[in-house]
């Protein structure tokens, strides 16, 4: 799964070296399963000075606020009780509510490589207006959480991954 | 190994609930030789629908691992067979594993089947291993030398609950399974009528019946020794011990 998806990691760092010469300073992307961050973060992965960050609905963030369970055949940071029964995750965006996580985020949060920040459904909401608002972009609800903290970035040369458009999100978010 | 002429165990499986002492006692007094108990997990992958809506509602009745374990000992408290404990690996993640054996083991437990633990982790939990249709010989070589009694057949690509027929894929695993391996061979997944365990009874050497044990289970415990019984008396009927 990694290796199909790191297609967004490696094209995208070509393309941003032939466009600006350099590489990003934070590569940002939303985390539900985890495939569109580990496939964008895996461009960059061994480039030590990128930041990977990876951005979790608030309501079902499994690598900030999870503790090692096994769900669905793999052992990885899990929203989970206890008794390891695995908890329910709340989210305005049906692809990052889901409580568990692809477990190589997990390694990477461990070793420090990735770091992984929360987003609410509001910001979420305010990102994809402004996206939409200001470039004409409809990027998915997923996507949006990604958006929304990158804007809060204090850097020049930021690298989002749009993981999906948001065509499929508008009836959802024209009921807020 | 003489399949043919062993007396061929009959396994029930029922779901840790607070009438599991009486009904695994009824299902003793029908004929089982091995009760399962099943702890209850909130996502139990295996699972069909039946024994996914018994694990809700025992959750919901607070049953959890501390509560299952005491039910476990109550079970033992009435019956002299062989308790197994069968749940999923995020169970003994949160317990702790090694504590799990040792609490289990003190409330007469037997072996464990964990349904989502590969072969290769946690070796020092004692388990019966899982095989299914699509295992490999290497796999089912490896699950052999490594399960603790007898090796589980999972006789069908899918969950557990009750079918209409017996898989078609069992006899070919049986087959690749003895071929490997001398170890008792147990099928279980999708039998439920006596038809089907005595069909079974033929080709394994046990037979594990789950989702129609749990339904009838819950019309009490005359229902199910009587169910059982009916189970016991076509394996032994087909394949006199
Ligand atoms: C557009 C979009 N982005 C992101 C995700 C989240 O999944 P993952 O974290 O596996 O990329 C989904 C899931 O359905 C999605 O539809």
């Amino acid at each position: 799964m990694r290796e199909l998806q790191r297609v967004i990691g490696d094209e995208s760092r070509e393309q941003l070296l032939a466009a600006e010469g350099r590489l990003p300073e934070v590569v940002v992307a939303c985390v539900g399963g985890g495939s569109n961050a580990i496939g964008i973060f895996y461009g960059f992965v061994d480039d030590a000075d990128v930041r990977l960050v990876g951005v979790e609905a608030a309501g079902a963030a499994s690598l900030g606020t999870g503790r090692a369970a096994v769900l669905h055949g793999a052992r990885s940071s899990v929203l989970a009780d206890d008794d390891g029964q695995i908890a329910d995750a709340h989210s305005i965006s049906a692809g990052l509510d889901y409580p568990g996580v692809g477990p190589e985020h997990a390694a990477l949060r461990d070793s420090g490589r990735a770091t992984y920040v929360p987003c609410t459904d509001e910001e979420a909401l305010d990102a994809f207006h402004r996206l939409a608002k200001t470039e004409g972009i409809i990027p998915a609800l997923e996507s949006s959480h990604a958006l929304a903290r990158a804007l809060d970035l204090d850097a020049e040369l930021v690298l989002v991954c749009l993981s999906g458009r948001g065509d499929k999100d508008l009836a959802e978010v024209l009921s807020h | 190994m003489s399949s043919a002429t062993a007396a061929k165990s009959l396994v029930i499986y029922l779901v840790c609930e607070p009438e599991t002492p009486e009904l695994a006692e009824a299902a003793v007094e029908g004929g089982a030789d091995i009760v399962e108990l099943g702890i209850p997990f909130s996502d139990p992958l295996a699972e069909g629908p039946t024994i996914r809506l018994a694990s809700e509602r025992a959750l919901a009745r607070g049953m959890r691992t501390k509560q299952c374990l005491e039910c476990i000992a109550a079970v033992r408290e009435r019956v002299d067979v062989p308790l197994v404990p069968m749940t999923y690996a995020a169970i003994l993640e949160a317990y702790g594993y090694e504590r799990f054996v040792e609490d289990s083991r003190a409330a007469g437990a037997t072996s464990a089947i964990v349904v989502d633990l590969p072969v290769e982790e946690h070796r020092d939990v004692a388990r019966i291993q899982l095989v299914a249709p699509t295992s490999t010989d290497e796999r089912i070589s490896v699950c052999a030398e490594h399960t603790d009694g007898w090796l589980y057949l999972v006789s069908l690509t899918g969950t557990t609950g009750a079918r209409d027929e017996v898989s078609p894929a069992l006899a070919g695993l049986v087959e690749r399974a003895r071929a490997l391996t001398g170890v008792p061979l147990y099928a279980g997944f999708g039998i439920s009528t006596p038809a089907h365990a005595a069909s079974v009874a033929e080709l394994a050497d046990g037979v594990v019946v789950g989702s129609r044990a749990v339904q009838v289970a819950v019309e009490g415990p005359d229902a199910l020794r009587e169910y059982v019984a009916g189970l016991r008396a076509a394996i032994d009927a087909a394949v006199p011990a």
